[in-house]
Protein backbone atom coordinates (compact mmCIF):
# COMPACT_ATOMS: atom_id res chain seq x y z
CA UNK A 1 0.00 0.00 0.00
CA UNK A 2 1.66 3.15 -1.01
CA UNK A 3 0.97 6.07 1.38
CA UNK A 4 0.93 9.47 -0.24
CA UNK A 5 4.13 11.62 -1.02
CA UNK A 6 4.43 14.60 1.03
CA UNK A 7 4.68 17.20 -1.29
CA UNK A 8 4.17 21.29 -0.12
CA UNK A 9 2.77 23.61 -2.62
CA UNK A 10 4.41 26.61 -2.51
CA UNK A 11 1.42 28.80 -0.99
CA UNK A 12 2.29 27.18 1.93
CA UNK A 13 -0.76 24.40 2.94
CA UNK A 14 0.62 21.75 4.99
CA UNK A 15 0.11 18.31 3.52
CA UNK A 16 0.22 15.70 6.04
CA UNK A 17 3.42 13.61 5.89
CA UNK A 18 2.57 10.13 4.61
CA UNK A 19 4.69 7.62 6.68
CA UNK A 20 6.61 5.24 4.56
CA UNK A 21 8.64 2.46 5.33
CA UNK A 22 12.22 2.58 4.47
CA UNK A 23 12.59 -1.16 3.60
CA UNK A 24 11.79 -1.17 0.09
CA UNK A 25 13.02 -3.22 -3.45
CA UNK A 26 15.44 -0.72 -4.30
CA UNK A 27 14.13 0.67 -7.89
CA UNK A 28 17.00 0.09 -10.75
CA UNK A 29 17.00 4.02 -11.84
CA UNK A 30 15.91 6.07 -8.76
CA UNK A 31 13.69 9.20 -9.70
CA UNK A 32 15.61 12.15 -9.03
CA UNK A 33 12.59 14.43 -10.16
CA UNK A 34 11.80 16.75 -7.51
CA UNK A 35 8.32 16.78 -6.34
CA UNK A 36 8.46 20.72 -5.90
CA UNK A 37 10.76 23.30 -7.63
CA UNK A 38 11.83 26.64 -6.20
CA UNK A 39 9.96 29.72 -7.38
CA UNK A 40 11.54 32.34 -9.38
CA UNK A 41 10.40 35.70 -9.58
CA UNK A 42 12.75 37.85 -12.11
CA UNK A 43 15.71 37.36 -9.97
CA UNK A 44 14.14 36.24 -6.82
CA UNK A 45 14.03 32.66 -5.98
CA UNK A 46 12.32 31.17 -3.13
CA UNK A 47 11.61 27.58 -1.33
CA UNK A 48 8.76 27.24 1.47
CA UNK A 49 10.60 24.88 3.98
CA UNK A 50 8.31 22.28 5.25
CA UNK A 51 7.26 22.41 9.20
CA UNK A 52 5.84 18.94 10.05
CA UNK A 53 3.25 18.98 12.93
CA UNK A 54 5.72 17.04 15.60
CA UNK A 55 3.96 15.50 18.51
CA UNK A 56 5.57 14.15 21.85
CA UNK A 57 3.71 11.60 23.50
CA UNK A 58 1.69 12.29 26.92
CA UNK A 59 4.33 12.36 29.83
CA UNK A 60 4.95 14.93 33.22
CA UNK A 61 5.90 17.96 32.19
CA UNK A 62 5.18 17.15 28.68
CA UNK A 63 3.70 21.34 27.96
CA UNK A 64 7.55 22.52 29.27
CA UNK A 65 9.19 20.48 26.64
CA UNK A 66 6.81 21.27 23.71
CA UNK A 67 7.45 25.37 24.89
CA UNK A 68 11.21 25.20 25.66
CA UNK A 69 12.51 22.67 23.10
CA UNK A 70 10.01 23.51 20.56
CA UNK A 71 10.60 27.23 21.10
CA UNK A 72 14.12 26.95 18.34
CA UNK A 73 13.47 23.60 16.63
CA UNK A 74 11.50 20.80 15.90
CA UNK A 75 10.79 18.47 19.10
CA UNK A 76 11.10 16.10 16.78
CA UNK A 77 14.73 16.05 17.92
CA UNK A 78 13.69 13.92 21.01
CA UNK A 79 11.74 11.15 19.12
CA UNK A 80 14.89 10.33 17.03
CA UNK A 81 17.35 9.73 19.87
CA UNK A 82 18.10 6.26 21.36
CA UNK A 83 16.92 6.02 25.06
CA UNK A 84 19.59 7.66 27.27
CA UNK A 85 20.42 7.63 30.92
CA UNK A 86 19.61 10.60 33.02
CA UNK A 87 23.28 11.57 32.89
CA UNK A 88 23.10 12.36 29.40
CA UNK A 89 19.96 14.17 29.28
CA UNK A 90 20.59 16.25 31.98
CA UNK A 91 24.18 17.37 29.95
CA UNK A 92 21.56 17.77 26.83
CA UNK A 93 19.45 20.48 28.68
CA UNK A 94 22.53 22.24 30.01
CA UNK A 95 24.00 22.83 26.82
CA UNK A 96 20.56 23.85 25.39
CA UNK A 97 20.67 26.00 28.35
CA UNK A 98 24.85 26.97 28.56
CA UNK A 99 26.10 26.74 25.04
CA UNK A 100 22.78 27.70 23.25
CA UNK A 101 21.50 30.09 25.75
CA UNK A 102 17.91 28.82 25.03
CA UNK A 103 15.87 30.50 27.75
CA UNK A 104 15.27 27.67 30.16
CA UNK A 105 14.58 28.73 33.74
CA UNK A 106 17.04 26.96 36.43
CA UNK A 107 13.65 25.52 38.24
CA UNK A 108 12.89 23.78 34.62
CA UNK A 109 15.72 21.87 34.06
CA UNK A 110 14.80 18.81 35.99
CA UNK A 111 11.25 18.78 35.12
CA UNK A 112 12.82 18.81 31.46
CA UNK A 113 14.90 15.83 32.35
CA UNK A 114 11.63 14.29 34.08
CA UNK A 115 9.94 14.70 30.54
CA UNK A 116 12.76 13.27 28.79
CA UNK A 117 13.66 9.93 30.73
CA UNK A 118 9.83 8.96 30.25
CA UNK A 119 9.58 9.54 26.88
CA UNK A 120 13.81 8.14 26.24
CA UNK A 121 14.97 7.33 29.31
CA UNK A 122 17.28 4.51 29.77
CA UNK A 123 18.90 3.08 33.14
CA UNK A 124 22.72 4.29 34.36
CA UNK A 125 25.10 2.27 32.98
CA UNK A 126 26.67 -0.63 35.11
CA UNK A 127 30.53 -0.37 35.76
CA UNK B 1 -3.76 12.34 11.16
CA UNK B 2 -6.47 13.77 12.81
CA UNK B 3 -7.88 17.79 12.62
CA UNK B 4 -7.34 17.83 16.00
CA UNK B 5 -3.94 17.76 16.22
CA UNK B 6 -3.16 21.23 15.38
CA UNK B 7 0.26 22.72 14.70
CA UNK B 8 2.25 23.37 17.87
CA UNK B 9 2.93 27.56 17.23
CA UNK B 10 1.54 28.86 14.12
CA UNK B 11 4.28 29.52 11.65
CA UNK B 12 2.96 33.20 10.90
CA UNK B 13 3.26 33.72 14.30
CA UNK B 14 6.68 32.13 15.34
CA UNK B 15 9.02 34.73 14.89
CA UNK B 16 7.35 37.25 16.67
CA UNK B 17 6.43 35.34 19.67
CA UNK B 18 9.58 34.26 19.45
CA UNK B 19 11.24 37.18 19.76
CA UNK B 20 9.20 37.96 22.28
CA UNK B 21 10.30 35.44 24.39
CA UNK B 22 13.84 35.92 23.86
CA UNK B 23 13.73 39.69 24.67
CA UNK B 24 12.27 37.83 28.54
CA UNK B 25 14.58 35.58 28.91
CA UNK B 26 16.63 36.94 31.51
CA UNK B 27 14.73 36.14 34.53
CA UNK B 28 11.47 33.32 34.80
CA UNK B 29 9.52 33.36 31.83
CA UNK B 30 6.53 32.21 33.71
CA UNK B 31 4.68 31.72 30.99
CA UNK B 32 1.13 29.77 30.74
CA UNK B 33 0.17 27.95 27.52
CA UNK B 34 -3.59 27.83 25.86
CA UNK B 35 -4.13 24.15 25.36
CA UNK B 36 -5.16 24.72 22.42
CA UNK B 37 -1.70 25.53 21.32
CA UNK B 38 0.21 22.55 22.48
CA UNK B 39 -1.49 20.24 20.67
CA UNK B 40 -3.05 16.42 21.77
CA UNK B 41 -0.55 13.46 23.17
CA UNK B 42 0.90 11.75 20.60
CA UNK B 43 1.29 7.32 21.22
CA UNK B 44 4.58 6.85 23.31
CA UNK B 45 6.32 3.99 21.87
CA UNK B 46 9.68 3.11 20.15
CA UNK B 47 10.79 5.43 17.88
CA UNK B 48 9.20 5.09 14.33
CA UNK B 49 10.74 4.15 11.03
CA UNK B 50 12.41 7.05 9.00
CA UNK B 51 9.99 8.79 7.89
CA UNK B 52 10.15 10.46 4.10
CA UNK B 53 10.18 13.78 3.24
CA UNK B 54 10.19 15.36 -0.33
CA UNK B 55 10.78 18.79 0.43
CA UNK B 56 11.70 21.83 -1.99
CA UNK B 57 14.04 20.71 -4.89
CA UNK B 58 14.60 17.57 -3.35
CA UNK B 59 13.23 14.22 -3.91
CA UNK B 60 11.89 12.05 -0.97
CA UNK B 61 15.10 12.03 1.48
CA UNK B 62 14.90 10.13 4.95
CA UNK B 63 13.52 12.93 7.68
CA UNK B 64 15.86 13.38 10.38
CA UNK B 65 14.93 16.37 11.79
CA UNK B 66 12.71 19.36 9.68
CA UNK B 67 13.08 22.52 11.83
CA UNK B 68 15.95 23.03 10.99
CA UNK B 69 15.74 20.64 8.22
CA UNK B 70 18.68 17.32 8.24
CA UNK B 71 17.56 15.00 5.38
CA UNK B 72 19.46 11.73 4.59
CA UNK B 73 20.13 10.51 1.03
CA UNK B 74 18.79 6.68 0.29
CA UNK B 75 21.44 4.71 -0.23
CA UNK B 76 20.45 3.36 -3.75
CA UNK B 77 21.13 7.40 -4.86
CA UNK B 78 24.78 6.70 -4.06
CA UNK B 79 25.22 3.91 -7.29
CA UNK B 80 26.14 6.92 -9.37
CA UNK B 81 29.44 9.03 -9.47
CA UNK B 82 27.67 12.01 -8.74
CA UNK B 83 25.19 12.55 -6.66
CA UNK B 84 21.95 14.24 -7.86
CA UNK B 85 21.39 17.43 -6.43
CA UNK B 86 18.06 16.56 -6.06
CA UNK B 87 19.38 13.52 -4.07
CA UNK B 88 22.09 15.19 -2.06
CA UNK B 89 21.98 14.98 1.25
CA UNK B 90 20.80 18.07 3.58
CA UNK B 91 22.35 19.59 6.81
CA UNK B 92 21.42 22.69 8.74
CA UNK B 93 22.07 23.79 12.30
CA UNK B 94 19.87 26.36 12.68
CA UNK B 95 16.15 26.46 12.36
CA UNK B 96 16.41 30.26 10.16
CA UNK B 97 17.50 29.11 7.25
CA UNK B 98 18.08 31.09 4.41
CA UNK B 99 14.75 30.36 1.77
CA UNK B 100 14.72 33.36 -0.55
CA UNK B 101 17.59 34.92 -2.23
CA UNK B 102 17.70 37.90 -5.18
CA UNK B 103 20.31 36.84 -6.84
CA UNK B 104 20.64 40.68 -8.26
CA UNK B 105 21.31 42.07 -4.84
CA UNK B 106 23.09 39.03 -3.36
CA UNK B 107 26.82 39.73 -2.33
CA UNK B 108 29.57 38.51 -1.12
CA UNK B 109 31.72 40.60 1.26
CA UNK B 110 35.51 40.11 1.69
CA UNK B 111 36.66 42.48 4.58
CA UNK B 112 38.58 42.07 7.86
CA UNK B 113 42.60 42.48 7.77
CA UNK B 114 42.39 43.35 4.05
CA UNK B 115 43.75 46.49 2.47
CA UNK B 116 40.91 46.15 -0.36
CA UNK B 117 37.49 45.21 1.38
CA UNK B 118 35.11 43.75 -1.81
CA UNK B 119 31.86 43.26 -2.34
CA UNK B 120 31.18 41.00 -5.09
CA UNK B 121 27.89 39.97 -7.00
CA UNK B 122 27.08 36.84 -8.05
CA UNK B 123 27.73 38.30 -11.68
CA UNK B 124 31.54 39.63 -10.53
CA UNK B 125 32.79 36.10 -9.10
CA UNK B 126 31.78 34.85 -12.96
CA UNK B 127 33.05 37.20 -14.38
CA UNK B 128 36.51 38.19 -12.58
CA UNK B 129 37.96 35.34 -11.54
CA UNK B 130 39.03 31.94 -12.96
CA UNK B 131 36.59 29.66 -12.86
CA UNK B 132 37.40 26.09 -11.44
CA UNK B 133 36.27 22.79 -10.84
CA UNK B 134 36.87 19.98 -8.48
CA UNK B 135 35.10 16.66 -7.95
CA UNK B 136 34.83 16.54 -4.26
CA UNK B 137 33.17 15.07 -1.52
CA UNK B 138 31.14 16.14 1.21
CA UNK B 139 30.61 14.02 4.29
CA UNK B 140 29.42 15.25 7.32
CA UNK B 141 30.72 15.11 10.42
CA UNK B 142 28.29 13.08 12.16
CA UNK B 143 27.80 10.70 9.18
CA UNK B 144 26.45 7.11 10.54
CA UNK B 145 26.41 8.45 14.39
CA UNK B 146 23.68 6.29 15.06
CA UNK B 147 26.11 3.03 14.03
CA UNK B 148 27.76 4.01 17.14
CA UNK B 149 28.11 1.52 20.17
CA UNK B 150 27.57 3.03 22.30
CA UNK B 151 25.13 5.60 21.37
CA UNK B 152 25.40 9.44 21.58
CA UNK B 153 22.78 12.35 21.50
CA UNK B 154 23.09 14.34 17.98
CA UNK B 155 21.23 13.69 14.84
CA UNK B 156 21.02 9.95 14.32
CA UNK B 157 22.20 9.65 10.79
CA UNK B 158 22.74 6.07 9.28
CA UNK B 159 24.80 6.16 5.96
CA UNK B 160 23.62 8.76 4.15
CA UNK B 161 25.04 11.70 5.08
CA UNK B 162 27.28 11.95 2.38
CA UNK B 163 27.56 13.01 -1.42
CA UNK B 164 29.78 13.21 -4.03
CA UNK B 165 29.46 16.36 -6.82
CA UNK B 166 31.34 18.18 -8.97
CA UNK B 167 32.00 21.94 -7.83
CA UNK B 168 32.64 24.71 -9.89
CA UNK B 169 33.73 28.00 -8.24
CA UNK B 170 36.54 30.38 -7.90
CA UNK B 171 39.76 29.80 -5.95
CA UNK B 172 39.53 31.41 -2.08
CA UNK B 173 43.20 32.49 -2.79
CA UNK B 174 41.78 34.70 -5.76
CA UNK B 175 39.47 36.39 -3.43
CA UNK B 176 42.21 36.73 -0.77
CA UNK B 177 44.78 38.21 -3.54
CA UNK B 178 42.21 40.61 -4.41
CA UNK B 179 41.04 41.53 -1.40
CA UNK B 180 44.90 42.37 -0.82
CA UNK B 181 45.48 40.39 2.63
CA UNK B 182 47.96 41.86 4.92
CA UNK B 183 50.87 40.64 6.64
CA UNK B 184 50.11 38.65 9.54
CA UNK B 185 46.87 37.16 9.02
CA UNK B 186 46.19 34.06 11.16
CA UNK B 187 42.54 32.81 10.40
CA UNK B 188 39.99 33.62 7.96
CA UNK B 189 36.29 33.00 9.14
CA UNK B 190 33.16 31.87 6.93
CA UNK B 191 29.55 33.32 7.80
CA UNK B 192 26.21 32.24 5.69
CA UNK B 193 22.74 33.78 5.62
CA UNK B 194 21.00 31.16 8.21
CA UNK B 195 21.11 32.06 11.73
CA UNK B 196 19.52 31.03 15.10
CA UNK B 197 16.19 31.20 16.09
CA UNK B 198 17.21 33.32 19.24
CA UNK B 199 19.45 35.50 18.05
CA UNK B 200 21.41 38.25 20.41
CA UNK B 201 19.41 40.92 21.76
CA UNK B 202 19.46 43.24 24.33
CA UNK B 203 20.30 41.60 27.55
CA UNK B 204 20.23 38.52 25.86
CA UNK B 205 23.02 36.62 24.50
CA UNK B 206 21.74 34.14 21.64
CA UNK B 207 22.37 31.43 20.36
CA UNK B 208 25.47 31.18 18.40
CA UNK B 209 25.61 32.14 14.34
CA UNK B 210 27.22 29.66 12.97
CA UNK B 211 30.19 30.67 11.70
CA UNK B 212 33.43 28.68 10.78
CA UNK B 213 36.74 29.27 10.28
CA UNK B 214 40.67 27.72 8.54
CA UNK B 215 44.16 29.13 9.21
CA UNK B 216 44.69 31.49 6.77
CA UNK B 217 47.28 28.80 5.07
CA UNK B 218 44.25 26.18 4.29
CA UNK B 219 42.18 29.26 3.30
CA UNK B 220 45.11 30.69 0.95
CA UNK B 221 45.88 27.21 -0.43
CA UNK B 222 44.53 27.12 -3.61
CA UNK B 223 42.17 24.09 -3.19
CA UNK B 224 39.69 25.82 -0.55
CA UNK B 225 37.14 27.38 -3.06
CA UNK B 226 33.84 29.47 -3.41
CA UNK B 227 31.52 27.00 -5.43
CA UNK B 228 28.60 28.86 -7.79
CA UNK B 229 27.54 25.22 -9.06
CA UNK B 230 27.07 22.08 -7.80
CA UNK B 231 26.98 19.52 -11.04
CA UNK B 232 26.69 21.88 -13.30
CA UNK B 233 23.49 23.96 -11.87
CA UNK B 234 23.09 26.20 -9.41
CA UNK B 235 23.29 24.76 -6.02
CA UNK B 236 19.57 23.73 -4.43
CA UNK B 237 18.59 27.04 -1.78
CA UNK B 238 18.77 23.47 0.72
CA UNK B 239 22.06 23.21 -0.03
CA UNK B 240 23.45 26.26 0.24
CA UNK B 241 22.17 28.62 -2.84
CA UNK B 242 23.69 30.57 -4.11
CA UNK B 243 27.08 30.06 -2.93
CA UNK B 244 29.10 27.95 -0.07
CA UNK B 245 32.63 27.07 0.40
CA UNK B 246 34.20 24.18 -0.58
CA UNK B 247 37.29 22.61 1.59
CA UNK B 248 38.36 19.25 -0.31
CA UNK B 249 39.13 16.89 2.06
CA UNK B 250 37.39 18.00 5.56
CA UNK B 251 34.41 16.84 6.96
CA UNK B 252 31.50 19.12 5.58
CA UNK B 253 31.02 21.03 8.67
CA UNK B 254 33.37 23.55 6.92
CA UNK B 255 31.44 24.02 3.96
CA UNK B 256 29.47 26.84 4.72
CA UNK B 257 26.14 27.11 2.98
CA UNK B 258 25.08 30.74 1.90
CA UNK B 259 27.99 31.72 2.58
CA UNK B 260 28.00 35.69 2.22
CA UNK B 261 30.95 37.07 4.34
CA UNK B 262 34.73 36.25 4.73
CA UNK B 263 36.40 37.65 7.26
CA UNK B 264 40.54 37.45 7.38
CA UNK B 265 41.85 37.67 11.05
CA UNK B 266 45.10 39.04 12.74
CA UNK B 267 44.25 36.48 15.54
CA UNK B 268 42.54 33.27 15.62
CA UNK B 269 39.00 33.22 15.72
CA UNK B 270 37.22 31.16 18.92
CA UNK B 271 33.56 31.02 17.79
CA UNK B 272 31.61 28.68 19.25
CA UNK B 273 31.23 26.25 16.51
CA UNK B 274 34.99 25.85 15.85
CA UNK B 275 36.07 26.18 19.54
CA UNK B 276 33.44 24.23 21.63
CA UNK B 277 31.73 22.39 18.73
CA UNK B 278 32.97 19.93 16.37
CA UNK B 279 36.21 19.08 18.80
CA UNK B 280 37.93 15.54 17.87
CA UNK B 281 40.70 13.44 20.28
CA UNK B 282 43.64 14.90 19.17
CA UNK B 283 44.98 10.75 18.46
CA UNK B 284 44.71 8.73 15.12
CA UNK B 285 41.13 7.76 13.88
CA UNK B 286 39.71 10.27 16.31
CA UNK B 287 39.57 7.99 18.79
CA UNK B 288 38.99 7.47 22.41
CA UNK B 289 36.78 5.22 24.30
CA UNK B 290 34.13 6.12 26.74
CA UNK B 291 35.97 4.99 30.30
CA UNK B 292 38.96 6.94 28.81
CA UNK B 293 38.14 10.27 27.24
CA UNK B 294 40.88 12.20 25.45
CA UNK B 295 42.25 14.94 27.23
CA UNK B 296 42.93 16.59 24.10
CA UNK B 297 40.26 18.28 21.46
CA UNK B 298 40.79 19.52 18.26
CA UNK B 299 38.59 20.99 15.76
CA UNK B 300 37.80 18.06 13.40
CA UNK B 301 39.59 18.38 10.35
CA UNK B 302 40.70 15.82 7.01
CA UNK B 303 38.58 13.02 6.73
CA UNK B 304 39.92 9.46 7.53
CA UNK B 305 39.92 6.60 5.03
CA UNK B 306 36.28 4.54 5.07
CA UNK B 307 34.08 2.89 2.78
CA UNK B 308 30.94 2.14 2.66
CA UNK B 309 27.86 -0.66 1.75
CA UNK B 310 25.77 0.44 -1.18
CA UNK B 311 24.26 -2.53 -2.66
CA UNK B 312 23.18 -5.15 -1.17
CA UNK B 313 20.85 -2.43 0.92
CA UNK B 314 19.99 -4.04 4.25
CA UNK B 315 17.18 -6.20 4.25
CA UNK B 316 17.45 -6.59 0.07
CA UNK B 317 16.68 -10.09 -0.49
CA UNK B 318 19.45 -11.78 -2.11
CA UNK B 319 18.46 -15.45 -4.18
CA UNK B 320 21.09 -18.07 -3.90
CA UNK B 321 22.62 -19.49 -6.83
CA UNK B 322 22.55 -15.40 -8.59
CA UNK B 323 25.64 -13.69 -9.42
CA UNK B 324 24.92 -10.16 -6.99
CA UNK B 325 27.30 -7.42 -7.69
CA UNK B 326 28.17 -6.02 -4.09
CA UNK B 327 28.83 -1.91 -4.64
CA UNK B 328 30.28 0.59 -2.25
CA UNK B 329 32.45 3.38 -2.28
CA UNK B 330 35.66 4.31 -0.67
CA UNK B 331 37.27 7.83 -0.02
CA UNK B 332 39.35 9.37 2.27
CA UNK B 333 41.34 13.17 2.88
CA UNK B 334 42.63 13.62 -0.66
CA UNK B 335 45.33 11.05 -0.45
CA UNK B 336 43.59 9.10 -3.04
CA UNK B 337 42.05 5.17 -2.91
CA UNK B 338 44.76 2.24 -3.09
CA UNK B 339 42.43 -0.38 -2.72
CA UNK B 340 39.03 -1.91 -1.60
CA UNK B 341 38.90 -5.12 0.18
CA UNK B 342 36.01 -7.62 1.04
CA UNK B 343 34.97 -10.13 2.96
CA UNK B 344 31.86 -12.13 2.62
CA UNK B 345 32.93 -14.46 5.64
CA UNK B 346 32.84 -11.84 8.30
CA UNK B 347 36.97 -11.10 7.89
CA UNK B 348 38.02 -14.37 7.73
CA UNK B 349 39.55 -14.13 3.86
CA UNK B 350 39.70 -10.48 1.73
CA UNK B 351 39.85 -10.47 -1.10
CA UNK B 352 40.12 -7.03 -4.03
CA UNK B 353 36.73 -4.90 -5.17
CA UNK B 354 37.30 -3.53 -8.68
CA UNK B 355 37.62 0.21 -8.22
CA UNK B 356 35.47 2.53 -10.62
CA UNK B 357 36.74 5.40 -12.14
CA UNK B 358 39.27 7.87 -10.75
CA UNK B 359 37.27 10.94 -10.58
CA UNK B 360 40.93 12.25 -8.56
CA UNK B 361 41.47 12.59 -5.20
CA UNK B 362 38.92 14.38 -3.67
CA UNK B 363 36.04 12.44 -4.83
CA UNK B 364 34.94 9.31 -3.50
CA UNK B 365 36.00 5.94 -5.35
CA UNK B 366 33.60 3.52 -6.27
CA UNK B 367 33.73 -0.17 -6.34
CA UNK B 368 31.98 -3.22 -6.84
CA UNK B 369 32.88 -7.16 -6.06
CA UNK B 370 31.58 -10.10 -8.26
CA UNK B 371 29.43 -12.77 -5.77
CA UNK B 372 27.38 -15.94 -6.25
CA UNK B 373 26.47 -16.77 -3.26
CA UNK B 374 24.71 -19.98 -1.94
CA UNK B 375 21.73 -20.69 0.66
CA UNK B 376 22.72 -18.73 4.02
CA UNK B 377 23.48 -15.96 6.11
CA UNK B 378 26.59 -14.19 5.54
CA UNK B 379 28.34 -10.81 7.13
CA UNK B 380 30.01 -8.92 4.63
CA UNK B 381 32.79 -6.35 5.28
CA UNK B 382 34.62 -3.94 3.20
CA UNK B 383 37.91 -2.54 4.01
CA UNK B 384 39.55 0.52 2.20
CA UNK B 385 43.56 1.13 2.07
CA UNK B 386 44.40 4.73 1.03
CA UNK B 387 47.49 5.72 -0.88
CA UNK B 388 49.51 6.91 1.89
CA UNK B 389 48.96 2.73 3.35
CA UNK B 390 46.20 3.82 6.25
CA UNK B 391 43.55 1.28 6.56
CA UNK B 392 40.43 1.48 8.46
CA UNK B 393 40.17 -0.56 11.49
CA UNK B 394 38.32 -2.48 13.55
CA UNK B 395 36.80 -0.58 16.54
CA UNK B 396 36.59 3.37 16.37
CA UNK B 397 35.06 5.67 19.08
CA UNK B 398 34.49 9.43 20.15
CA UNK B 399 32.17 11.25 22.11
CA UNK B 400 30.16 13.01 19.92
CA UNK B 401 30.06 10.69 16.83
CA UNK B 402 32.44 12.25 14.76
CA UNK B 403 34.08 10.58 11.74
CA UNK B 404 33.09 7.12 11.77
CA UNK B 405 35.35 5.49 9.48
CA UNK B 406 35.21 1.57 10.88
CA UNK B 407 35.58 -1.05 8.81
CA UNK B 408 31.57 -1.98 7.81
CA UNK B 409 29.59 -5.25 8.61
CA UNK B 410 26.71 -5.97 6.65
CA UNK B 411 24.28 -8.91 7.51
CA UNK B 412 22.98 -10.23 4.47
CA UNK B 413 20.21 -13.47 4.04
CA UNK B 414 20.31 -15.64 0.68
CA UNK B 415 17.45 -17.11 0.07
Amino acid sequence: MKHAMMIFAILGLAVLPGIRSGAEQPAQVPSTTAAVAATVHGTVRSIRLPELQAELPDGPHRDEAVVYCGMCHTTHYIMIQPPFPRQTWLAEVTKMRTSFNGPIPPEKVQDLVDYLMTVRGAPEPHK
Amino acid sequence: MHASRRLILPPVGRREFLKSVGVAAAGSLGLHFPRRLLGEAAESGPAAPPEFLAAPEKVELLLRTDRPPNLETPLKYFREDLTPNEAFYVRWHLAIVPTQVDEAAFRLAIAGHVESPLSLSLADLRRQFEPVSVVAVNQCSGNSRSHFQPRMPGVQWGNGAIGNARWTGVRLRDLLAKAEVRAKAVDVSFNGLDGPTLPAAANFAGTPDFVKSLSFERANDGEVMVAYEMNGKPLPMLNGFPLRLIVPGWYATYWVKSLNEITVLDKPFDGFWISKAYRVPNTPDFQESPDALAKQTVPINRMTVRSLFVRPEPGEALRAGMPTEIEGLALDGGKGIRRVEVSTDAGKTWADAKLDRDLGNYSWRRWRFAWRPAQGRYTLMARATNAAGEVQTHSQWNRSGYARNVIESLAVTVA
